[in-house]
């Protein structure tokens, strides 16, 4: 029963901590994140273009 | 992963959701490995059980670890796993559990090749410790070692004395009936080594299986051919064992030798990166330093946890020369159950009631800090390997230049005074940004070597024909010095011309230097 309730609440909260995270993460992903792999390769698409 | 890159396409969010699951079934498998690790009731582990659950939701690196697209954190779920599984199968003697840590060990193998390792070899060790009795029985004798000199080893002989030639002359190329053949690398051989070896060693348990099957105690025909037999044939598979051999390679060719700062290195990794606040993570340390003096008091599974984190750390903090937290992850579990026990083992007189009101108040502490403590956000983000860490100023001001400066150049040297941990990250986006295109060479090198004098950086530069020079400085001293004297030198040498200077103030202030070899018809 004890072994059960730890289980239970660590699940809870870790998947509660995983949504807080990927928000944070979302919200950060696209206005910064994902800015600079695209411009390299952007750049490189258009090294390899010429 | 495809699933969601179908649902979501092919982009790095898609890419994070696996992640992102991985991290609550992590914190479930740490918890398993600490039940099976001892044999005990649930409530005498109690106060272990609360620490270990605060350890694992408030620890920056682990959570931001979920968002890492990286593998390490499935690494970190898979070898808490096995080795639950593993400490379950030797308490229940049940075949089933044996088996189901032999298929996950293999997947840790495929997944992490280099975690899985450590975790066989482990569980090898204690194998041996199970069938010391059938060993001490044996009686060593000159006819042990008869099965050396059959004729069937003659050639794996051949081919090690032929790796010891590589590897002690460096090889050579030779001319056999008119074809050009180089023997200069020693991954090919070892690779037909290790094949030949393993048809042999298969071949013989086939033919000696039923006297083998005898002698083998509970659970080890499963271990056998659900954990080594896989394992063995997907490092026979192209690549394997070369990917092994340059990954020990990657990590010894920055620096050479024993530093006393890389093995602090790690211990402060544990002690910052793994716990929200560094009183914690020395507190964790002590524990364990503990739990090694009380060694006689330890039950096997924590003996063994042991062991596995030793391992490791004599390998990553004295051999292994790169620096990153993150290559000390697949260790932690085992450091923070050892610290639980030990926990457990200073309370066991402490009677049930305030057990369970000091655990009741660490886990509810550790549930308010990780759901709704900035400082967990602000510090998992801060973690040097998070993607979001990777695009900070270091990126702009040193890593950005040298990519887009270096983008012709065939040889790079970087050389600066203090190390900034950007050196694997360079070499990561230097070949992923030239894949495939052109055979990029970069060569870095601490500026403040003992090692390193005018005359010696004067002749690497020209045996090693570089053709792009970066130098940074992070403070002024006897470093700026020596890099005005070699900035002179290079201008004397008329091959190379200073292309940009630039100052930056982050992270730390610092001076960047770009030289580039000038352009002659001769060369």
């Amino acid at each position: 029963m004890l072994l059960k309730l730890i289980y239970l609440t660590s699940a809870i909260v870790s998947i509660l901590l995983t949504i807080r995270f990927a928000l944070v993460f979302f919200a950060q992903a696209d206005a910064d994140l994902l800015s600079w792999d695209q411009a390299a390769r952007a750049d490189e698409v258009v090294r390899l273009a010429k | 992963m495809l699933p969601f890159c179908l649902i979501l396409g092919p982009s790095l969010s898609a890419a994070v959701i696996p992640s992102f699951i991985a991290f609550p079934l992590t914190v479930l498998a740490i918890l398993f490995l600490y039940e099976n690790s001892y044999e005990g009731s649930a409530e005498k582990k109690l106060m272990g059980f609360s620490f270990l659950f605060a350890l694992s939701v408030t620890s920056p690196l682990l959570v931001s670890s979920a968002s890492w697209v990286m593998v390490e954190i499935f690494g970190v779920l898979l070898t808490s796993l096995v080795f639950g599984f593993y400490f379950q199968a030797r308490q229940s003697n049940l075949s089933k559990s044996y088996k189901i840590c032999a298929i996950l060990s293999f997947l840790l193998l495929t997944l992490k090749y280099n975690y899985g390792l450590f975790v066989l070899l482990v569980l090898f060790f204690g194998e041996i410790t199970r069938n010391l009795d059938w060993i001490r029985s044996q009686r060593f004798s000159l006819k042990t070692f008869r099965p050396l000199f059959k004729p069937v080893l003659y050639p794996a002989y051949a081919l090690f004395f032929l790796i010891m030639w590589i590897a002690l002359t460096e090889g050579d190329k030779i001319n056999v009936f008119g074809f050009k053949l180089s023997l200069t690398n020693i991954y090919n051989p070892i690779m037909y080594l290790y094949l030949y070896l393993l048809i042999v060693v298969v071949f013989k348990l086939k033919k000696n299986w039923l006297k083998i099957k005898e002698k083998l105690k509970i659970g080890q025909k499963e271990l056998l051919l659900w954990g080594v037999l896989p394992v063995g044939i997907f490092l026979a598979l192209p690549d394997k064992i070369k990917a092994i051999i340059k990954n020990l390679e990657a990590g010894r060719k920055v620096k050479s030798g024993f530093s006393l700062e890389q093995v602090m290195f790690y211990l402060r990794s544990l002690g910052q990166d793994y716990s929200l606040f560094l009183p914690l993570g020395i507190f964790v340390l002590v524990l364990f330093g503990l739990a090694i003096i009380k060694i006689k008091r330890t039950p096997s599974g924590i003996r063994y946890l042991m062991l596995f984190f030793l391992l490791g750390y004599v390998l990553i903090g004295f051999i292994f020369q790169l620096r990153e937290g993150r290559f000390i992850a697949n260790f932690v579990p085992a450091l923070w159950v050892i610290s639980a026990w030990m926990v457990d083992f200073i309370s066991k007189k402490i009677s049930i009631k305030y057990k369970a009101i000091v655990a009741a108040f660490i886990s509810i502490l550790a549930i308010v800090i990780s759901l709704f403590s900035p400082i967990l956000v602000h510090k998992a983000k801060k973690q040097p390997w998070a993607p979001w860490a990777r695009h900070q100023m270091i990126y702009r001001s040193l890593i950005n230049p040298v990519i887009e400066k270096a983008e012709n150049a065939q040889n790079v040297f970087v050389s600066g005074n203090k190390d900034l941990g950007f050196g694997p990250l360079l070499e990561w986006k230097l070949q992923i940004a030239h894949f495939k295109q052109r055979n990029f060479k970069l060569k870095l090198d601490d500026l403040d070597a003992e090692k390193n004098n005018d005359h010696t950086f004067l002749e690497m530069i020209n045996r090693a024909d570089i053709e792009m020079i970066f130098f940074y400085i992070v403070q002024e001293g006897e470093s700026e010095n020596r890099l005005k004297r070699w900035t002179q030198l290079l201008k004397q040498s008329d091959r190379y011309e200073l292309i940009e200077e630039e100052f930056y103030e982050e992270p730390k202030p610092f001076h960047l230097l770009i030289f580039s070899k000038k352009f002659t018809f001769s060369s």
